[in-house]
């Protein structure tokens, strides 16, 4: 669904990444995965096309990135940046809103509300943004970047279109522990139940080892290892990346569960 | 947090109290006439000839030129707001109206030597022109200076806004040099702002690009509502977010330079009525756009009114009155970015 290929990105003269070749799938959740400064966040820019000089290196869709206008791309794509900062008091569900377009005012209160239930935001709808914690910001703000899509992915299903992709930027990193399972859950399932592809960039590797299919693993801006994330998430991959020892525990059944000692 | 829940219903309100400020502000002059002569004399069906003369050949014009110029920079202000994501941007305070008070200062001041080449070329609109010219300059100035990568950091934009501020009263300073007796009048009307010469022509010049602006404005209210988030979420949604900014920035630039070209420098309007609004209807630029049209109207004809009674028969400098205002009003919204509850 959208690829780069032996992809080199370097600011003001220096090297951030180098040789990534990614492509990922529809109906897979995809984890960038690595520590501090390894350009995991500058990779889901790029791919996201806010590098304007690299657009044409990604290929979204069979097609050049920067042969898409940013109105189009819009209903096949959407982005949750790192932080998105707001000034002003809207209400929770305004600030939703805002992602639904070319609806009738009916039509987009139905589906700003499903968005706010899928990440149990929707007792918050008529609060002011900026009086909510920041987590439950983060919540609002993913139910702003999915329901930008999520109609699209209905759509494509019943009609076998092309499936809308999400691009995550630690969209889990101010969540409590019930919600970041949550948020993955559902993550999940728009995969599974749309077919569409989900790039999550996380810090967190056991939330990887439980939801993601596959993985990508980048250390000083290369592709240190990809593949199925439970090969890619190894006790040797992850001490040489992270310089910190771990053990990884394998269970019977069920995703393997990583220690740091 | 939003007094008024019915956005609509508010703006309404706010449009008959417009019409009740308006009626009322052209009962005050060297002659009372009550309000009923003065809706009478409007129509012409006043029965005094005289009433109907001052009525509609000055005090109506004056007032129709305080609602374009109290629309054009608070529509103005409104949009620059958003486009900075920051509710302290006011065309005033980041030098965009100095800026265009500049121009036409220079067009005063040097038009017969320096400038007759403009002069030639522009004929009648010389001045108006080169108000919007200076406008855009300073707008894009101050846009390339604060923002960077999507964001705009306020610090930045307030501290050009000092600098544009200090150079473009400088150069005025330095005109006075160069100017006549009558350009040196004109020059403090220029700095301090004023209605007091409203003209049907003031009317008509000022009117077409403030309209312009006011009709298009509203047109890029969804984009500015994505914008608050930034530039790259807004680009992301769905946006055409560069044509939105160049377009923002022009009309932005045509209406303050309209405002300043017929009524000189008048500050805080920008800052002050889109911040009311917010209080009334909340943030949505879909109401806040035309809605700041309509308090900065509000605003700059109590203004004018206050500035006719408050020292009559002589009368003070509309933007002293209004600075006396919007002043306190600044402070006021600083003490509340302490507590950061949000605008």
């Amino acid at each position: 669904m959208i690829s780069v290929e032996n992809f080199n990105l370097t600011l003001s003269g220096k090297a951030i990444l180098r040789a990534i070749s990614v492509e990922v799938k529809a109906g897979e959740l995809f984890v960038i995965l690595g520590p501090n400064g390894a350009g995991k966040s500058s990779l889901l820019k790029v791919l996201a096309g806010e590098m304007e000089a690299y657009k044409s290196a990604v290929e979204f869709q069979g097609r050049s990135l920067s042969s898409y206008s940013p109105r189009e791309l819009a209903q096949l794509r959407a982005v949750m940046p790192q932080a998105v900062h707001l000034d002003f008091p809207f209400l929770a569900e305004e600030v939703v809103s805002m992602a639904v377009l070319h609806a009738s005012k009916a039509e987009s209160q139905q589906r700003v509300h499903q968005a706010l239930n899928l990440f149990d935001v929707a007792h918050l709808s008529e609060r002011n943004y900026l009086t909510l914690s920041g987590g439950e910001q983060q919540r609002v703000q993913l139910a702003r970047v999915v329901v930008q899509i999520l109609h699209a992915a209905q759509q494509a299903k019943q009609s076998g279109g092309l499936p809308p992709l999400l691009l995550l930027d630690e969209c889990t990193s101010s969540l409590d522990l019930a919600h970041q399972q949550q948020v993955f859950q559902v993550l999940r399932r728009l995969a599974k139940d749309y077919d569409m592809a989900v790039v999550a960039v996380l810090h967190d590797l056991n939330l990887a080892s439980q939801y993601a299919d596959r993985a990508l693993l980048l250390s000083n801006g290369q592709a240190y290892q990809q593949g199925a994330v439970h090969q890619v998430l190894t006790q040797q991959t992850i001490e040489t990346v992270y310089q910190t020892p771990v053990e990884v525990i394998e269970r019977e059944g069920r995703w393997p569960v990583i220690v740091p000692l | 947090m939003r007094l008024i829940k019915c956005a609509p219903c508010g703006l309404s309100v706010l449009l008959v109290v417009m019409l009740l400020m308006a009626v009322l502000s052209m009962t005050i002059g060297a002659i009372q006439i009550g309000w009923l002569d003065v809706v009478l004399s409007l129509f012409g069906w006043s029965e005094n000839p005289q009433w109907v003369w001052v009525v509609q050949e000055i005090r109506l014009p004056r007032v129709i030129l305080g609602v374009l110029v109290g629309a054009g920079l608070a529509v103005a202000g409104a949009a620059m707001q958003g486009l900075f994501r920051n509710p302290l941007a006011d065309p005033g305070l980041v030098g965009v109206s100095t800026g265009a008070a500049l121009a036409a200062v220079s067009v005063i001041v040097l038009g017969s030597t320096y400038l007759a080449g403009w002069t030639a070329m522009t004929g009648y609109y010389a001045v108006p022109i080169a108000a919007f010219l200076g406008g855009l300059a300073v707008t894009w100035l101050i846009y390339q200076i604060a923002t960077k990568d999507g964001r705009t950091d306020v610090a930045l934009m307030l501290l050009a806004g000092i600098a544009i501020n200090a150079i473009a009263g400088a150069a005025t300073g330095v005109l006075t040099y160069y100017s006549t007796d009558e350009a040196l009048r004109s020059l403090t009307f220029w700095t301090m702002g004023s209605l007091a010469s409203a003209t049907w022509t003031d009317v008509l010049v000022s009117g077409m690009p403030i309209l312009l602006a006011l009709v298009l404005l509203p047109f890029f209210a969804l984009t500015l509502n994505a914008f608050l988030m930034g530039e790259r979420v807004s680009e992301h949604i769905g946006f055409n977010v560069k044509l939105a900014k160049r377009a923002i920035i022009v009309l932005t630039a045509l209406s303050v330079g309209a405002a300043v070209a017929v009524s000189g420098v008048i500050g805080f309007v920008g800052l002050v009525a889109p911040h009311l609004v917010r209080l009334l209807l909340g943030p949505d630029h879909r109401w806040v756009l035309p809605g700041s049209a309509l308090m900065g109207a509000i605003l700059v004809i109590l203004s004018d009114s206050i500035a006719r009674i408050i020292v009559a028969p002589a009368e003070l400098p509309i933007g002293l009155v209004m600075a006396a205002i919007g002043g306190p009003f600044f402070l006021a919204l600083l003490l509340q970015r302490r507590n950061r509850v949000g605008f």
